[in-house]
């Protein structure tokens, strides 16, 4: 059911697809598609996981890894309507809820040396997250509901519900910049 | 104590993969009979032990095979760690992916997902690792997307926050902070 959910999710993202609709075709096609494969991997290894075949969920995982170089521990649990845009170098180690968003080379973990530690030593996410690009989430934080988490930001603390994180040397979202003239 | 790098004979590369294998394992925090399996199959350890072997042929002059387990390296797990980096026992890669080496370390290097290690173009400064590379002490712990470039000597027990890169020289028992962030509702975005 979640990796139902995930496709349409992929497709109705997905602005090549939209203009075509959610057509049956359309589905078997997203199959083969990395970001749908990445998921596939992952919501194996993570039933694998859920069902005490640790080996087997561990070697998914690694097979997710070396195809498509995405860390997603099997450990990890996600909620329906995962989006990786990009799924290289993406790394997650902790829980989310439903349309998780994960753009490129994210990381959400523990902020120790991790490989395999419990999962509550990672981020918990809010439905409807946004980790941007090069964002990093580290540490057993909570992010909440709705919440965008802007590219290059290193989250180690608590972050409320539909909020925009960003770095600090960057312009404030809602400011507009002085024009000369 | 670590054998120089002209040192580096079959020997000491295996005693170096043995301390890699350890502390891998440490960091699984598996029963050893478990964490054995694991731990070779595991693409962490799979990088460092193609790092290994292609650093232990390129000090024997077989550049080419070294070359093909680097790029095998970069092709499998995605990891470009360069076989003339010296890179002491201890080394662990949590998520190879997007990590780049390319400098001199000692032992028990920590290398979090999306960091590492780089030159500076058009440097003409040999601190120890080449040509603008740096050079890194004994457990030093490299956060997510952090990184050291140039020609600078990192201390010993160096601890860098996310997203943080470095480019002069650190006294040992250092931290460097991170980079604070802002939070607004969005509400008032719109």
């Amino acid at each position: 059911m979640s990796l139902a959910l995930d496709i349409t999710r992929y497709l109705n993202q997905s602005p090549g697809y939209q203009a075509l609709g959610d057509t049956p075709k359309r589905r078997v096609g997203a199959v083969v598609h990395h970001q749908i494969v990445c998921v596939i991997l992952y919501r194996l290894s993570h039933y694998l996981y859920v069902k005490s075949w640790t080996r087997l969920a561990r070697t998914v995982a690694r097979l997710n890894y070396f195809l498509l170089k995405t860390n997603i521990s099997p450990a990890s649990c996600i909620g329906d309507g995962l989006l990786l845009p990009h799924p290289a170098g993406v790394t997650f180690h902790g829980r989310a809820g439903n349309d998780l968003t994960l753009y490129a080379v994210s990381i959400c973990g523990p902020n120790h040396p991790w490989i395999e530690c419990p999962v509550e030593a990672g981020p918990l996410l809010g439905d409807r997250v946004t980790v941007g690009a090069r964002a990093s989430i580290l540490g057993p934080v909570t992010v909440g509901g709705d919440t965008r988490i802007a590219f290059r930001v290193d989250l180690q603390q608590d972050a409320p519900a539909e909020a925009v994180v960003v770095a600090r040397s960057m312009r404030s979202p809602g400011e507009s910049r002085a024009r000369p003239g | 104590m670590e054998a120089d790098q002209d040192h580096v004979d079959w020997k000491e590369t295996v005693r170096r993969l043995r301390r890699d294998r350890l502390r891998l394992a440490t960091l699984i925090r598996e029963t050893p009979r478990r964490g054995r399996a694991s731990v070779w199959f595991s693409p962490s350890y799979t990088c460092v032990l193609l790092y290994r072997l292609s650093h232990y042929l390129y000090l024997k002059r077989h550049r080419l095979l070294a070359r093909f387990l680097w790029h095998l390296n970069v092709g499998l797990t995605a990891a470009d760690i360069s076989p003339v980096s010296d890179l002491g026992s201890g080394l662990v890669v949590v998520s190879p992916a997007g990590v780049t080496i390319d400098g001199n370390a000692k032992t028990n290097l920590t290398v979090m997902p999306l960091s590492g290690l780089g030159g500076e173009v058009g440097s003409r400064v040999d601190v120890g690792a080449g040509i603008g590379l740096p050079v890194l002490g004994d457990d030093v712990y490299l956060a997510p997307h952090s990184g050291v470039l140039g020609p600078v000597r990192i201390g010993d027990r160096v601890r860098l926050a996310p997203g943080v890169f470095v480019t002069r020289d650190l006294p040992d028992d250092t931290t460097v902070q991170p980079f604070s962030i802002r939070f607004f509702k969005r509400s008032h975005l719109r």
